[in-house]
């Protein structure tokens, strides 16, 4: 087995990437970021349309999954874009973020800053200082059980069941931590008697956990990156464009015409359970820095899971 | 009065001439994002929804993308698909071909894999961009123009400068025969009544006083108080109190015309003249439906300011206070804080703001068109409560 | 609607309809500062700081009663207001789109079962 390498940070956590993040924390900001993020393409960052005219749970998981991603391993350092009147409150929402952060956290206020371009300028700022200090750390050997990985797949939960069971057990045996979308609890129970469940985007304390599915692949996705994933291996019998920003999707395919067809978009492929071997030996390298087909192309995708309505 | 715009071949009058790179699908936002990287003067946006959709949602989002798809303000578009979308794709293909565009078609499916669609949708979008000057500006009447009104960052001010200003300009459209759409149903909680005396007929009173009382049952089914999202934190700090304060503000922004109709959200008026479209009060979900419900141009009045755009309409930014123009002059076009100085009438400042209104449509560039805002969402009614 | 005209240079304040309970501030107004109607209708003097922008009572509003701006609601009183206060949501709650009260009966009524 390899020596898996990571990014040891602060608070005993690892990252299997060294990203420097920007999160827009409401709409209005999405330009700011975006506009960043082309000149520095290191920049890892969101585009969503939400953080205003939400109200109550649908407003608190929010804040609750910006507040986790903001804080996510694989970040070196994040920085939230407001705009500055905005229904989450990205002022408090960072100041309560900060309390548990152990990692450069920034905060930048448009109509403070006196617009986009001068919020712009402050966040190449703060950028500029903290890809130097990222890229003055190196890895460092860590273990499996450093490591959270996020299992999803296409199809009808039963006809994954045996193979989800097959890594399930595999990586479980390597002594990582677990968290599958709540359609998928079954194959947990292989590891696991008592697997909790957690709303979408929620983190737990315990080896294996399900989470709240989203209403699509990438809102699923997108939970189980703020869940604390440090990667997620995705069992697809479609192709798909989507990946999420700040963690390594690994996806094979399930089916071989797919496959076939659409191979470059893929990691590799999955026939039976003889494969999984070769599933976790290609995840040690991807913990280890290997770039997956979504990170080649630079995919950063993104969805929240909405339960409210916009008001 | 008449402005230079492009006669469309379904007669609909556009004033841009957009190429638009249509991801249906957050599968194809990559495709889209590589597309415009490469070629630059075409326009897109980043979208979230289009899969594991079903029913009046699924319908509503595809009002958008037909919307945006046939809009008088596009010239050629190229629609992007993943291809496994519970919707018929060459029907909103057939549709913007039948409004006269340049249209192609790629599905990820199709075309087997991200690299290819990115190559196809790079050929046709420079096609496109290089076709595009074949059309050309020509004179037609205002009364063609229909004016999405929109608040947003409200302050007291809002409900004294910004949107009696824009409220003079609604009036003046609607003299022309054009037509401009109230929106923001949420921000209609507290003043229904006072537009509901105004609907041309009890049918259109009844409909205005159902959609303010739908939404503001649903958002009381989350079991809070809305303030703290209505108004939001930076109204409140901006000395709005309730929403029916809030309401009373916005509604100026509509001026003093006949309500004529109440229509869905991102659905086209069938009447010319002030029509109010439901939609939930965020700016960009907004601003999205009335685009796509045909409004060729916006005007945003803004108490706190505001940066954003729509990838394309051109979105005219009005500052309520003269305070807030000088600190995001980047981002604002119009100051209507001078009514708050004591500079000028309320009627004044909306004059000088339909004079702006029309060199916009004319081709003058926004504050957003030149930094290239392109925020978009959807207003989506198909959430788990 | 549209009939504002605050008239040639900067006023400290505003009132947006004759009927209404409160004046909108139009510069930072500090406690002590006498306002006064041109018309005689009303003069008060300034109890807290009231931030530019803000609503400032031009008549007493006892708890409970509707609060007029624009000449219409826009909510009701939650303690008494002296004319010169400050007014905003520490004495002035919505009366629309209340779901924390509508929740609040709906427990209540349930526990009552």
């Amino acid at each position: 087995m390899n020596t898996l390498t990571a990014y040891r940070r602060a608070d005993g956590q690892v990252g299997v990437r060294n990203h420097l993040f920007t999160l827009p924390a409401v709409v209005c900001a999405n330009q700011v970021a975006l506009d960043v993020a082309r000149r520095f393409p290191r920049l890892k960052y969101v585009e969503h349309q939400h953080g205003c005219a939400q109200i109550g749970a649908d407003l608190l998981q929010t804040r609750r999954v910006f507040s986790r991603l903001a804080l996510h391993p694989n970040v070196y350092a994040s920085i939230m874009v407001s705009l500055g009147c905005e229904a989450v409150v990205a002022k408090q929402l960072f100041t309560e973020t900060q309390k548990l952060a152990s990692k450069p956290l920034e905060l930048v206020v448009i109509q403070d800053a006196g617009g986009t371009l001068a919020a712009e300028k402050l966040v190449e700022d703060w950028l500029e200082a903290r890809i130097r200090e990222a890229d003055a750390l190196v890895r460092e050997p860590v273990s499996w059980s450093d490591i959270t990985v996020g299992i999803m797949a296409d199809g009808p939960a039963d006809e994954r069941r045996g193979i989800l069971t097959a890594i399930v057990e595999a990586l479980a045996q390597q002594g990582a931590r677990l968290v599958v979308p709540s359609r998928h609890t079954d194959a947990l129970r292989a590891v696991s008697d008592d697997v909790p469940q957690v709303a979408w985007g929620d983190g737990a304390d315990a080896r294996a956990f399900a989470m709240q599915e989203g209403s699509n692949a990438l809102e699923t996705a997108t939970g189980l990156t703020a869940a604390g994933a440090h990667l997620i291996v995705h069992l697809a019998d479609q192709p798909h464009g989507f990946g999420t920003p700040l963690t390594p999707v690994v996806r094979w395919s399930v089916n071989e015409q797919v496959y076939n067809r659409f191979y470059d978009d893929f990691d590799g492929q999955l026939v039976d359970e003889l494969d999984v071997p070769r599933l976790v030996e290609q995840l040690s390298r991807v913990v280890s820095g290997q770039e997956t087909a979504a990170e080649q192309m630079g995919m950063d995708d993104f969805a929240l899971y909405r339960i409210g309505p916009t008001v | 009065m008449d402005i230079q715009g492009y006669v469309r071949a379904d007669g609909r009058v556009g004033v841009r001439n957009h190429v638009l790179i249509l991801p249906v699908s957050y599968e194809v936002n990559q495709i889209a994002d590589r597309i415009v990287r490469q070629v630059p003067e075409a326009v897109t946006f980043r979208n979230q929804h289009g899969i594991d959709q079903t029913g009046a949602d699924l319908e509503q989002t595809l009002r958008v993308y037909e919307g945006f798809a046939t809009h008088p303000n596009v010239y050629g578009v190229v629609i992007l698909a993943w291809g496994h979308e519970p919707y018929d794709l060459q029907r909103i293909a057939a549709k913007a071909e039948a409004a006269g565009k340049k249209v192609e078609l790629i599905t990820l499916e199709q075309v087997g894999g991200m690299r290819r669609a990115i190559e196809r949708g790079v050929l046709a979008a420079q096609r496109f961009t290089a076709e595009r000057g074949e059309a050309k500006r020509q004179p037609v009447p205002l009364s063609r123009i229909i004016l999405g009104t929109e608040c947003g960052g409200s302050d007291a001010c809002s409900g004294i400068s910004g949107n009696p200003a824009l409220g003079v300009v609604s009036d003046l459209l609607v003299a022309e025969g054009g037509t401009s759409i109230l929106s923001e149903t949420t921000e209609l909680i507290g003043a229904e009544h006072l537009l509901a005396e105004r609907a041309v007929s009890p049918e259109v009173a009844e409909r205005i006083l159902f959609i303010v009382r739908r939404i503001e049952e649903n958002a009381m089914k989350m079991g809070v108080d809305i303030r703290g999202a209505q108004p939001a934190p930076g109204n409140i700090e901006g000395g709005i109190t309730t929403i029916e304060e809030k309401s009373l503000g916005c509604i100026h922004k509509a001026g003093s015309a006949p309500i004529q109709e109440v229509i869905e959200y991102a659905e086209r008026p069938s009447k010319n003249g002030l029509v109010i479209m439901d939609t939930p009060g965020h700016d960009i979900e907004q601003l999205t439906g009335m685009v796509a419900g045909g409004a060729q141009i916006v005007i945003f009045t803004t108490g706190r300011g505001t940066p954003t755009g729509c990838p394309i309409a051109p979105v005219i930014k009005v500052a309520t206070n003269s305070f807030t123009y000088q600190r995001m002059k980047d981002n604002i076009d119009f100051n209507a804080g001078t009514v708050i100085d004591g500079e000028e009438s309320v009627d004044d400042a909306g004059r000088r703001l339909f004079q702006l209104m029309v060199e916009v449509l004319n081709g003058a560039q926004t504050k957003a068109e030149i930094l290239g805002h392109r925020e978009f969402g959807i207003y989506r009614i198909g959430q788990s409560l | 609607m549209s009939e504002t005209h605050l008239g040639a240079g900067r006023r400290q304040w505003v009132v947006m309809h004759p009927n209404d309970d409160v004046a909108v501030a139009l510069t930072p107004l500090s406690p002590g500062t006498t306002v006064s109607a041109e018309d005689g209708s009303f003069s008060v003097v300034i109890r807290q700081p009231i931030p530019f922008g803000h609503k400032f009572a031009i008549r007493a509003v006892a708890k409970g009663s509707p609060v007029r701006k624009y000449g219409q609601v826009i909510g009701g009183a939650t303690a008494d207001i002296q004319p010169g206060d400050h007014v905003h949501v520490h004495n002035v709650d919505s009366l629309r789109a209340r779901g924390d009260l509508l929740a609040k009966a709906t427990q209540e009524k349930e526990e009552a079962r």
